[in-house]
């Protein structure tokens, strides 16, 4: 049997030495998608914004009118694959992730906060929501577009418990109308292949 | 090192009183990875999860990482996931599928079989005199499977599984193999880390119903079906006083109801789900008998530290990480002969509910931690304070249509004593492999039911 090293694919450091050196490179740009006009970028944002203080500020109930009828709010597993099988790192829509939400459901989640009797979230933790890292993406539908932003959550439980959550939403947004916004889809893909945290029992 | 006396007296199974130092003393947790983890049947795998010659599956026995391989003759082998020479890991990956595993430190490489295959040098550095045949990785010594379910045991002494599963095995029959083909696991498994010692959350998932209705208030509302919604009174959701609780000496525990259709823990029930229990109802019936089909099972544990929720079809296994850190894993299982549709639904109803996002694991997630950090702050006055587990006592009885003793309760502490009792016996007799006996427990006395000091 040959070990490891003996296939060992050697990049060609020649080419990659080239391309960065020379004026023949090819030059990469900001995909000219990502440009969108300014006032749309200011609108997403703030709503991005906007929805972060809801979560932080605990106004649930109005941070589930946000959420559209017909929302797929999804964070899939991540495990650790060899390179050969890397695709596979995350779990499909239809393997055992960590949420997999539709309308009903986020609405029982935030149900359950509001009874004051779930008690991983009583006395409420102190959370911050940071959010950065925002790309926007028309779509071919009209005023739908695809957000992917990067968070950075902070929650801090009792007396001394903390977690710390970071990773990246890719949301599909649609423009009801001037300044009115809905999430229609969430993916949430949490850097973490163990959940370090008791639990997941707040939002993202 | 700490006396079989002391350990005795911190587990007072005669009267239901329990020491918070076996939760907190750290040369106990250091004992119990080799005298508990070491000598019992552990949850490696199921079959399902890999089918293919060189499929495999990463998981923990105790503190030592294990690989669990699929052979070229469809065995099952596991082996300690060390590299021979510094001890590396030599698979670093949670699943896959590999002809070899080799490590990435200096390369010893070692096939599907566990034999060392390839060591770099061999002939100039070690001028050949390294015997490859003694240097392979080192093979969990005892594997052997019921209804798919791979357990491993690194003690050469163990009884079989057969004869360590028992009366369990009526228990996991009837979640594990109610339709031809038996059940196979979905792809995914969730874990998370709570700051809490193992046994917490082994002794809830052997022993306690009781905790649902109060950790579980906030989900009841949430999950119950149409026609409770709004209800305040949530406790005739349980069925505290028709249910029972099962014991096994070998330290195995279940909640179950004898006359409950399958219950489904899912927001807001699903119709497709209760069509298709309706629908596998014969089946069930001729496979398990009708008895055990009207059934109804809640949780069930096989010792020490695998466990199952039929309302959400997941089972967890815990792996210690430390006297106060365990890991969680959660699985979801499906009956292999259902529908797709069946199986989708069925893993978006566990999901809801279990792992760390999970609706009702949250809280459980909760209340261990915040039990561990009352016993890891090591306070002297809390550690004079045994912990009460007399619910139940003395009143076992036996019932012909159901094996084994049990409490005729759904609320009972029962197994969580024969958890315990199990666990002692195993910390305390280390020169066999202690089988255990089956105990018929008095009421508590009175001393007892003050909790006197210890």
């Amino acid at each position: 049997m040959t070990n490891i090293a003996s296939d060992l694919q050697l990049p060609d450091l020649e080419r990659l030495a080239a391309q960065a050196n020379t004026a023949s490179r090819p030059l990469l740009s900001i995909p000219q998608h990502l440009l969108v006009d300014a006032e749309l970028r200011a609108e997403v944002e703030q709503f991005l914004f906007f929805e972060a203080t809801l979560l932080d500020d605990r106004r649930y109930e109005e941070w589930l009118l946000l959420l559209a009828d017909d929302i797929h709010y999804w964070m899939p597993n991540r495990s650790n694959r060899s390179e050969r099988e890397v695709a596979r790192e995350s779990t499909t829509a239809r393997e055992f992730g960590l949420f997999d939400e539709n309308k009903r459901a986020m609405a029982a989640r935030v149900g359950q906060l509001l009874t004051g009797r779930h008690w991983a979230e009583e006395p409420p933790s102190r959370c911050r929501h940071l959010v950065t890292n925002i790309r926007i993406e028309p779509t071919v539908s009209a005023g739908e577009y695809v957000v992917r932003s990067n968070f950075f959550v902070y929650r801090n439980r009792l007396e001394h418990t903390v977690d710390l959550w970071v990773g990246e939403r890719q949301d599909v947004l649609r423009r009801l109308r001037p300044l009115t916004w809905e999430i229609a889809r969430r993916k949430i893909i949490l850097d973490q292949n163990v959940v370090l945290s008791g639990n997941l029992s707040i939002f993202f | 090192m700490i006396s079989n006396a002391l350990l005795e007296s911190y587990v007072d199974t005669d009267n239901g009183l329990i020491s918070p130092n076996i939760f907190s003393s750290q040369e106990i947790y250091e004992l119990e990875l080799t005298r508990v983890f070491g000598r019992s049947w552990l949850f490696l795998a199921h079959e399902s999860q890999i089918p293919k010659p060189g499929d495999y599956f990463s998981t923990y026995m105790g503190a030592d990482p294990v690989i669990v391989v699929r052979q070229k003759d469809g065995s099952i082998k596991a082996f300690l996931n060390y590299c021979r020479h510094r001890g590396m890991p030599v698979c670093r990956s949670d699943q896959g599928n590999a002809k070899a595993f080799s490590c990435t430190y200096h390369g010893w490489s070692y096939d599907v079989t566990g034999k060392l295959v390839s060591v770099p040098n061999l002939n100039d550095a070690y001028k050949n005199q390294l015997d490859t045949s003694k240097w392979g990785l080192k093979q969990v010594p005892r594997l052997e499977t019921y209804r798919g379910i791979v357990f491993g045991c690194f003690d050469e002494a163990v009884p079989s599984l057969d004869e360590y599963l028992g009366d369990m095995k009526f228990h996991i029959d009837h979640m594990w193999d109610r339709r031809e083909g038996g059940v196979e696991l979905v792809g995914g498994v969730s874990k998370h880390r709570i700051s809490a010692n193992w046994k917490l959350a082994a002794e809830q998932l052997t022993s306690d119903s009781y905790h649902a209705q109060i950790t579980h208030l906030s989900s009841f509302g949430v999950y119950a079906p149409p026609e409770l919604a709004g209800r305040r009174d949530i406790s005739h959701t349980f069925p505290g006083d028709r249910g029972r609780q099962f014991n096994s000496p070998f330290g195995h525990g279940a909640g179950f109801d004898p006359e409950m259709a399958i219950p489904w823990v899912s927001i807001g029930g699903d119709p497709m789900l209760d069509a298709y229990e309706q629908s596998i109802r014969p089946e069930r019936e001729a496979r398990l008998g009708a008895d055990r089909a009207k059934m109804g099972s809640l949780h069930a544990s096989i010792f020490p530290s695998f466990s199952w929720l039929s309302g959400s079809r997941t089972c967890r296994v815990l792996h210690p990480k430390g006297l106060n850190e365990v890991e969680i894993w959660v699985f979801c299982f499906v009956d292999k002969a259902a529908p797709e549709e069946v199986k989708n639904a069925t893993r978006r109803t566990g999901q809801g509910v279990s792992g760390p996002a999970g609706l009702i694991d949250q809280d459980d997630g909760e209340n261990w931690a915040l039990i561990g950090k009352s016993l890891v702050g090591r306070g002297p006055q809390m550690h004079k304070l045994p912990f009460n587990y007399q619910m139940g006592m003395g009143q076992g009885v036996t019932d012909p249509t159901f094996p084994g003793q049990m409490v005729p309760h759904l609320y009972s502490e029962l197994a969580a004593r024969s958890f315990h009792r199990r666990w002692r016996d195993l910390m305390t007799i280390t020169d066999r492999w202690p089988m255990p006996t089956e105990v018929t427990e008095k009421r508590p006395n009175g001393a007892a039911k003050e909790g006197r000091q210890q």
